[in-house]
């Protein structure tokens, strides 16, 4: 029932929250876009050089690599400004989540942007702290298991190589850890809990005493994820994107993907929220206005 | 039963040995008349390998016959072992200890000691060998020693040598050595170099052809006969150059298991108790069909029966965690048997045997000696997105390739590596492609195609280098020139003379030199020779600007651009002004497209490094494109070779928005 309910809730908030989808996707595509001025930049030698026209159909490693050569140093700089954009999405991250979670979690007649500001600065340096800290060991977990996994498998017969159980094994640590962060945060806004560090722990352990409902709302959305993402992997595999029109079909067929992934996203968190408050109610913390009246 | 009588065979033939060369060329393993080499030397070894300290232990009885009209006052031995003996070598100085992405590991030299040299009459030689240093007169080089003979060797004569060594293998570093309980054992015995006759490979007087062993070079040694012992521990599998003709179980544990070939001119062997073997036949008549000996005949303009192929027992020494790759490898070693053997003549030997080195050992990997080559590969290649790269069966289908060149036709592998490596290259492509599709002819990895002409072509682009093609293989600037000039670029000469002269006339080339060449030691001056009969015209210009020089082909469409005429119709004069950027120069096609019609053609001799065409039509010039169907692999730039008039977004627009929508989706994830 919870299971059922905290889906329908984040299905729900498809509708009743699409401006956080939307303000997830817009992040994306702003973030992106300096990098894509680059990539831009990079590609516009073709537009004289007949011999790239092979590349409307598909990818050629060929005449990638002569364009490569001929412009090495701005695809190091599409990497590098690549690399700023992901160390950017930590505190980005923070952000968008503060916001996010404030407004599916309270129904909140204030303004909508005024509040994802507000929420937004309210959360940040902890939303930023239990990411590093759910990330950092995250991935120490992850380590730790391939390692012993390599050490188990060096004493299995030879033969037999459990390559699909070890990266399932390693899935489901990485799938705990996302769920753990995103519980962490959750607890860190519903009870105002000012210790990352703890918060984190009592996401761990709250995704570890409710696995079916926690571990039952990623899968759903997840399903979602992958449906949405097969779709559009079949669209784009008929579609041959090689005449300006057909390219530019393909660009709102990607954008509607995105759009619709930062939708999935939003009800997974919404979903989230739901379990959250009704397997482990706590005092819900709203965040005050500056003149000390709380919400109604 | 087979055995027994084997081993009978074998000692009757060591007795024979032992007499004299008369039994050279003989019997067993060999091919049939007409089909042999011209036997100059016979081995006769019995090694033992000592697995805990990784010790080799023999005697070799060597047969000497001076094929030349010289009379010979010494003899010339490699001792290639010798390069991994300390800091010293010529070899650890060139190579620093790197080499092919493999380092040596400290404190696991590798080097031989004669501790005997006799001749057959007892006289002993072993006081009067001399190490000589004759590339670079490093005098700490022991790679190479020289013998003078109390008597010398008259024109035709022959000298049996009883020669006792001991040897130190290395860790696995460069082709031969150690891995925990697996053993390539290469280079590995006291080896007799060339005696090279005035006029062979262009010399001007006899002598001996003997090289140190240098980083960037392999060998170069004479046909005859080999037969050997290997005396092992019971566990070890073993395998080897040529056919096992005895196996012996002896009192102290160990095994001996005896290999012999003619028409051969190494041996190499291996030894590892996790090996798992894999038999297989390649079957000259269920693994070639009717339509593929007749496409070949009429190909080459022979009759089928020259086409036709014999039937090879394939041996397959696998590692137990590469066996998921048994198929694939055993697929494509078939596949190199057939086509090589089709194209350049059959395989005369009834065994060939693959290795799959150990993990670690992959510095023993991708390497070739007589009917027994060695893969590489590891367990990525078991699975996804791996399983689709073909770079193991590549690694196997180029060394079986090394059976034609290299083991057949023996160039000298010091002075002219591009001639069994760039050859190869050339002829592994081409299997490449046919076996797996011109577009994936290395696999795919993630969806995308990838092409070992591709790759060539990119390399080589990227390598500025003043090396030639043809030079000695330790004088190469570094690893990546060797690399570039004995393999890359020869391929790419190579595939642009066959898409220049066309896919029969190249066949006929390559089929003529194998044929010629057969069992000798051709010299890069006796392929462009070959090249020319055949093809029915001088092809030397084109060698001597690609191979012996370091030349670059680069051509140009610099600028294109239309005006309307001031003719009472209108017409535009369309200019196309074309440049020859690199030093080599060959004529190539001009494809001039206007709007709304067919495209036209025009010939460019190249001679000059610019030209300008110009055309009155009644459109304007689209676009213009030299070397419109790719003939000219060897030039370093596609892109360039090809303008038009104006611009066109669309490609620019489609992979940008694909970026911006990875990046985003990139962003997603870390902004979870």
């Amino acid at each position: 029932m919870i299971l059922l309910g905290a889906v329908r809730r984040g299905l729900g908030s498809l509708g009743t929250h699409r401006r956080c989808a939307v303000l997830l996707w817009l992040c994306q595509a702003v973030l992106a876009a300096p990098v894509a001025a680059l990539a831009w930049s990079w590609w516009s030698r073709t537009a004289m050089l007949p011999e790239t026209d092979t590349l409307l159909d598909s990818f050629h490693l060929g005449v990638f690599l002569e364009l490569l050569d001929a412009g090495r140093w701005q695809i190091v700089a599409i990497g590098l400004a690549s690399l700023g954009l992901l160390l950017a999405t930590v505190p980005l991250s923070a952000l968008l989540h503060g916001a996010i979670l404030d407004a599916l979690a309270h129904d909140d007649p204030r303004p909508w942007l005024e509040r994802c500001r507000r929420s937004a600065a309210t959360y940040f340096l902890r939303f930023v702290a239990v990411a590093i800290i759910g990330g950092f060991v995250t991935l120490i977990v992850i380590g730790l298991m391939v390692l012993a996994s390599m050490l188990v498998v060096r004493r299995l017969p030879v033969a037999w190589h459990p390559r699909w159980i070890q990266l399932g094994l390693v899935g489901i640590a990485w799938g705990y850890g996302l769920l753990a962060l995103d519980y962490a945060r959750i607890q860190i806004m519903l009870s105002g809990s000012r210790d990352a560090l703890r918060a984190w722990c009592a996401a761990m352990g709250f995704v570890a005493r409710h696995p079916i409902a926690t571990g039952g709302v990623g899968v759903v959305f997840g399903a979602l994820f992958v449906a949405a993402l097969s779709l559009y992997l079949a669209i784009s595999t008929v579609l041959p994107a090689n005449t300006t029109v057909l390219i530019a079909v393909a660009f709102v067929i990607q954008q509607g993907f995105m759009l619709l992934r930062a939708g999935v996203r939003v009800g997974l968190l919404a979903g989230e929220v739901h379990v959250s408050q009704i397997m482990e109610p706590a005092g819900i913390a709203p965040i005050p206005w500056p003149d000390g009246q709380m919400a109604k | 039963m087979l055995a027994s009588a084997s081993f009978i065979a074998m000692r009757l033939r060591l007795t024979l040995c032992a007499a004299g060369l008369a039994v050279l060329g003989g019997a067993i393993g060999a091919a049939p008349a007409g089909d042999q080499a011209t036997a100059i030397v016979d081995y006769h070894i019995a090694v033992s390998l000592k697995t805990d300290t990784k010790q080799l232990g023999g005697h070799e009885r060597l047969v000497w016959r001076n094929g030349s009209t010289d009379t010979v006052p010494d003899l010339w031995f490699h001792l290639y072992l010798n390069a991994f003996k300390d800091k010293t070598s010529t070899f650890y100085r060139e190579s620093g200890g790197h080499l092919r992405g493999d380092a040596m590991a400290p404190d696991k030299w590798g080097s031989i000691t004669v501790t005997s040299l006799r001749l057959a009459d007892g006289a002993d030689l072993t006081p009067a060998m001399r190490f000589e240093h004759p590339d670079d007169q490093n005098a700490d080089d022991q790679t190479v020693v020289r013998v003078p003979l109390p008597h010398a060797v008259p024109p035709g004569g022959t000298v049996t040598l009883d020669i006792d060594f001991t040897a130190q293998l290395p860790q696995v570093f460069a082709r031969s050595g150690y891995f925990g309980d697996y053993f390539l054992v290469g280079q590995w015995f006291p080896k007799i170099a060339v005696y090279e006759p005035a006029g062979m490979r262009g010399r001007k007087t006899g002598g001996w052809n003997c090289h140190q062993y240098h980083a960037f070079s392999e060998f170069y040694a004479d046909f005859g006969h080999f037969l050997v012992d290997i005396t092992v521990p019971r566990a070890f599998v073993v395998g080897a150059t040529g056919r096992r003709v005895a196996t012996r179980q002896n009192a102290d544990g160990t095994t001996t298991y005896t290999y012999e070939q003619d028409d051969v001119h190494d041996f190499g062997w291996t030894a590892d108790p996790k090996f798992v073997e894999v038999h297989d036949t390649f079957s000259a008549t269920r693994d070639v069909t009717p339509a593929e000996y007749a496409d070949t005949a009429q190909l080459l303009g022979r009759s089928i029966d020259d086409v036709r192929l014999s039937d090879v027992a394939i041996t397959m020494l696998m590692q137990p965690d590469h066996l998921p790759q048994t198929a694939r490898l055993m697929r494509a070693a078939k596949a190199a048997l057939k086509d090589f053997g089709l194209w350049y003549g059959r395989y005369p030997y009834a065994t060939l045997t693959v290795v799959d080195p150990a993990p670690g050992a992959s510095g023993s990997g991708g390497m070739e000696y007589p009917t027994f080559v060695t893969g590489d590969t590891s367990t990525q290649f078991n699975h996804l997105p791996f399983d689709t790269v073909r770079l193991p069966d590549m690694t196997v289908i180029h060394e079986i390739c090394h059976q034609w060149w290299y083991g057949m036709v023996a160039s000298n592998e010091f002075e002219e590596a591009w001639l069994d490596e760039g050859v190869n290259s050339y002829s592994t492509q081409h299997v490449l492609a046919r076996e797996y599709g011109r577009d994936t002819s290395m696999g795919t990895f993630l969806g995308v195609g990838l092409t070992d002409l591709d790759l060539a072509r990119f390399e080589n682009a990227a390598t500025k280098s003043a090396d030639h093609i043809r030079q000695p293989a330790w004088t190469y600037a570094n690893e990546d020139s060797y690399d570039v000039n004995s393999y890359l670029k020869p391929e790419l000469v190579l595939e642009t003379l066959d898409r220049t002269l066309g896919a029969p006339t190249m066949a006929r080339v390559m089929r003529a030199y194998a044929e010629r060449w057969r069992f000798r030691h051709p010299s890069s001056d006796d392929f462009y020779a070959v090249a020319s009969d055949v093809a029915g015209r001088d092809l030397s210009g084109y060698f001597k600007q690609t191979v012996e020089s370091p030349g670059r082909l680069d051509y140009e469409v610099a600028s294109i651009s239309a005006t309307r005429g001031a003719a009472a119709d209108g017409a535009y004069v369309s200019t196309v002004v074309v440049t020859r950027h690199g030093d080599v120069v060959m004529p190539v096609d001009l494809e001039i497209t206007f709007a709304h019609r067919s495209p036209e053609r025009v010939s460019w001799s190249g001679q000059e490094p610019s030209k300008t065409f110009s055309f009155q039509r009644p459109e304007p010039v689209d676009s213009a494109r030299l070397d419109p169907d790719h003939h000219l692999v060897l030039d370093v730039n596609f892109l360039n070779n090809a303008r038009r008039a104006r611009p066109d977004r669309r490609v620019t627009a489609k992979w940008t928005s694909t970026w911006f929508f990875w990046i985003q989706n990139l962003l997603a994830y870390a902004i979870s």
